[in-house]
């Protein structure tokens, strides 16, 4: 049922035109070269440190790896990353 | 992107915990804004939070167990509890410039020259009642050619005087009259008639009188010989006296018997302002217009800090009432003012002992409104002038007669 209702989606926001970020929960990510990230939709922050960020999404958990990490801000649904990313990596569990 | 709200105020802190991250997500929760957030170590958080009251900030804390160290307080509403803390020092400093300003516009010192001791203490005391003295302020002091008004209808002894002023000092610059020392050794000497008269009376301190009363003398001649003796012994002296001769003046004078002036009643209104480049505030005095009739004066003085003009001016302004009067005359009443105004306009011209015997009115008419007189003046002067005599000529004309 739970797949189907995210297949429905999928298919909503590819013949409506609407961004699929916005009609599937999903996060937006805007990575400016190597040392600015933001990310859009997503949860919470579970754990930040110089060399790591651990997001909770709606869906399991987005890990960004790097040096000299700063949260340059920090919104309900909005966070930006300043710092030498190195890797993103999605963790479903 | 830039987040420090200065008005509201931000502080830098520490966040110690087990899981500082809880207070985070605690925060985003309760939409308390963050930023600028790094990792110290293990336990510590460095970020920026806006300021909000310390109940729900100790709440957070409590729910979330965790600690906050602070580090930095910044933004307007520090600032001015820093500056509640230094009350002194602003109200110091405040004070300060305040002063500053006063004695920037302080009358530092007059300097009166060219007057001697005596007339320099008239000067300023005259001064003093123009409010100008050592101390005083300058916004009250009379403009300078207010000054110099006051202090030449006030000063017989004064040829001229000159007030001026240099930032905080007034200088008055004074010409005394000098009097030329009366003349006192002469040498040998005639009186002759100045002019053409009737001889009223002699008064001679020396010499020999040539003429008589009631003798009609033409102007030049002889009156009082200061060659004496006779022609064998011939001595010479320095004739000395006056001689009162009656001279007649005619005049004419005209009077409109309508005539328009304007005259001050005693009452004036006082309006004082500050001004600031055009802008102007009223101080004190807030009517429009408060005569119908009036003379304005105004003293702009600008405000002075230090060497410097600020752009402030202190301006007051005197509003005099004056009042139209129409006077209407018989005639007369003007005739007996133009020959008033005749007489005395002859005095002003003669030597100053003369009297005027009898004004003689010879025609008078009126033309347009005007009354027209026509008049003469039978004066009383004296008409004796010193010519010196010429020892040689005089002893050469006896010699010739001798002869």
């Amino acid at each position: 049922m739970k797949k189907w209702n995210a297949q429905l989606k999928r298919w909503f926001a590819e013949v409506s035109n609407i961004p699929e970020d916005v009609v599937l929960g999903v996060p937006r990510m805007t990575l400016i070269g190597q040392f600015r990230l933001s990310i859009e939709n997503y949860k919470s922050v579970l754990a930040f440190s110089n060399t790591e960020l651990r997001l909770a999404l709606n869906e399991g958990e987005l890990h960004i790896a790097g040096e000299n990490f700063v949260l340059e801000t920090i919104l309900e649904k909005e966070i930006v990353l300043q710092g030498r990313v190195n890797d993103v990596r999605f963790v479903n569990e | 992107m830039r987040h420090t709200n200065h008005i509201k105020g931000y502080l830098k802190v520490e966040i110690i915990g087990n899981d500082p991250e809880r207070f985070i997500r605690h925060c985003v929760r309760e939409r308390i804004k963050m930023w600028q957030i790094t990792r110290k170590n293990e336990t510590t958080l460095i970020c920026y939070v806006e300021l909000i009251d310390s109940d729900t900030l100790q709440k957070g804390l409590k729910e979330t167990n965790c600690r906050v160290h602070i580090l930095e307080k910044s933004g307007i509403p520090f600032f001015i509890k820093k500056i509640q803390k230094r009350l002194g020092i602003v109200a110091g400093i405040l004070f300060f410039v305040a002063m500053l300003l006063l004695l920037s516009n302080m009358v530092w010192s007059i300097n009166v020259d060219g007057a001697d001791a005596n007339l320099e203490e008239q000067i300023r005391t005259i001064l003093k009642q123009n409010h100008l003295y050592e101390g005083s302020l300058d916004f009250f002091v009379p403009d300078t050619n207010q000054l110099e008004n006051a202090l030449t209808t006030k000063l017989t002894k004064v040829t001229w005087i000159g007030v001026s002023r240099e930032g905080t000092t007034y200088h008055v610059n004074v010409v005394q009259k000098k009097y030329p020392k009366p003349r006192k050794v002469t040498g040998p000497q005639n009186l002759v008639a100045t002019k053409q008269a009737i001889v009223q009376r002699l008064f001679v301190e020396t010499g020999q009188p040539v003429v008589e009363s009631d003798q009609f003398v033409k102007a030049g001649q002889l009156l009082v010989s200061g060659v004496i003796g006779n022609d064998k012994t011939v001595s010479f002296v320095s004739a000395k006296g006056q001689v009162i001769g009656e001279t007649w003046y005619h005049s004419e004078t005209q009077i409109p018997l309508v005539s328009q002036y304007t005259l001050y009643t005693e009452q004036s209104y006082q309006k004082y302002r500050l001004r600031f480049w055009h802008l102007s505030a009223p101080l004190w005095g807030l009517k429009k217009k408060p005569y119908t009739n009036y003379d304005l004066e105004k003293v702009t003085k600008p405000i002075r800090f230090l060497i410097w003009r600020t752009p402030f001016t202190y301006v007051t302004e005197k509003y005099r009432q004056k009042k139209m009067i129409t006077r209407t005359l018989t005639i007369n009443e003007a005739t007996e003012e133009a020959i008033d105004s005749s007489n005395k306009k002859l005095l002003a011209k003669l030597p100053k002992s003369s009297k005027i015997i009898e004004s003689i009115i010879d025609e008078k008419k009126v033309i347009k409104g005007k009354l027209y007189v026509r008049s003469h003046q039978v004066v009383h002067e004296n008409i004796a002038r010193a010519q010196a005599i010429n020892r040689e000529q005089v002893k050469r004309k006896i010699n010739e007669k001798k002869d």
